[in-house]
């Protein structure tokens, strides 16, 4: 070891955390430029987004709907992470064909985790004719989670 | 690139030189200055800012709590909505869509210090709520 290890950049020894190689090194990058798209993918994969796929109409009861991790570039994110899921009381969520019921199955309070493609099969049930709201948030042993994004499943014929 | 350029230590990114976009997406609640006490009640504006500390407009749901005792609710016309829980220590609110902002009332008809916290809930994004309010209800 010398004085000057890691100070300077050799080839080959950037290691994967650090930024995307369109971010130029040195200092050059102006003020205001940097996006979430120039993280590199061990970064970008820290800041999880829930995102919601198209709601599917199994009976007049029952409507499944699918929960996708993706990084903040809109990535797929592989990796299993816990969830909260909750609905209004008039209706009952329960997990599908993809990720793990931790705690709460078939109720409207859910505690649930991906499975490791990041996803998630939720399945609603209700035998009112309404549209249930359903959202995402943080629990114990989530990662960091934008979960702005919820879903309306409508039972209405 | 000279040589100059290949010998420089592995950049680390500040804050400004993140672009907007990408600042926005991180939200923190801070709060203003409390107005006076009147009718054992203290109005105080929650303003989001983003990671670049600038005022950030954006809808975001937090669930805000309270010290025991008082009670909260949406200031009359103020900016923002409660979804749950107005005239209880334990409120779910969206900040408004053109501002950023929710105005917050307090009650508490005795003397003490209520200290207002906010927190990630369902439905809420990046959003950072280490800063806490504490309102003097003399």
């Amino acid at each position: 070891m010398s004085r000057l290890d890691g100070k300077f950049i050799k080839p080959g020894t950037i290691t994967e955390d650090r930024l995307h190689p369109d971010v130029p090194l040195g200092g050059d990058i102006p003020p205001g430029t940097v996006t979430a798209e120039m993280l590199a993918a061990a970064l970008l994969e820290k800041l999880l987004v829930v995102t919601w796929g198209e709601v599917e109409v199994v009976d007049p009861t029952t409507r499944k709907v699918t929960i996708q991790l993706a990084d903040l570039a809109g990535n797929q994110v592989d990796a299993a992470h816990a969830l909260r899921v909750t609905c209004d009381d008039q209706a009952d969520l329960a997990v599908g064909e993809a990720g793990t019921a931790l705690a709460g199955d078939g109720t409207e309070d859910l505690i649930v985790q991906t499975d490791a493609a990041g996803a998630l099969q939720l399945v609603v049930t209700c035998t009112e004719e309404v549209v249930i709201s359903v959202a995402v948030g943080p629990t114990q042993s989530s990662p960091m989670l934008d979960c702005r994004a919820g879903a309306d499943v409508s039972f209405n014929p | 690139m000279g040589i100059a350029d290949a010998v420089k230590p592995v950049k680390t990114l500040s804050p400004d030189e993140m672009g907007k976009g990408f600042a926005d997406q991180f939200a923190k609640v801070s709060w203003g200055t409390p107005d006076a006490e009147a009718d054992n009640k203290i109005t105080v504006a929650l303003q989001l800012k983003n990671a670049l500390d600038d005022d950030l407009v954006a809808v975001e749901r937090i669930r805000l709590t309270c010290t025991e005792g008082a009670t909260m609710a949406l200031k009359a016309a103020g900016n923002g909505t409660v979804l749950a829980g107005t005239g209880s220590p334990d409120m779910i609110i969206e900040t408004d869509e053109v501002t950023g902002s929710f105005d917050l009332e307090v009650a508490f008809a005795e003397v003490g210090t209520i200290s207002v916290v906010g927190g990630a809930t369902q439905g809420s994004g990046f959003v950072g709520c280490k800063e806490i309010v504490d309102l003097i209800f003399a």
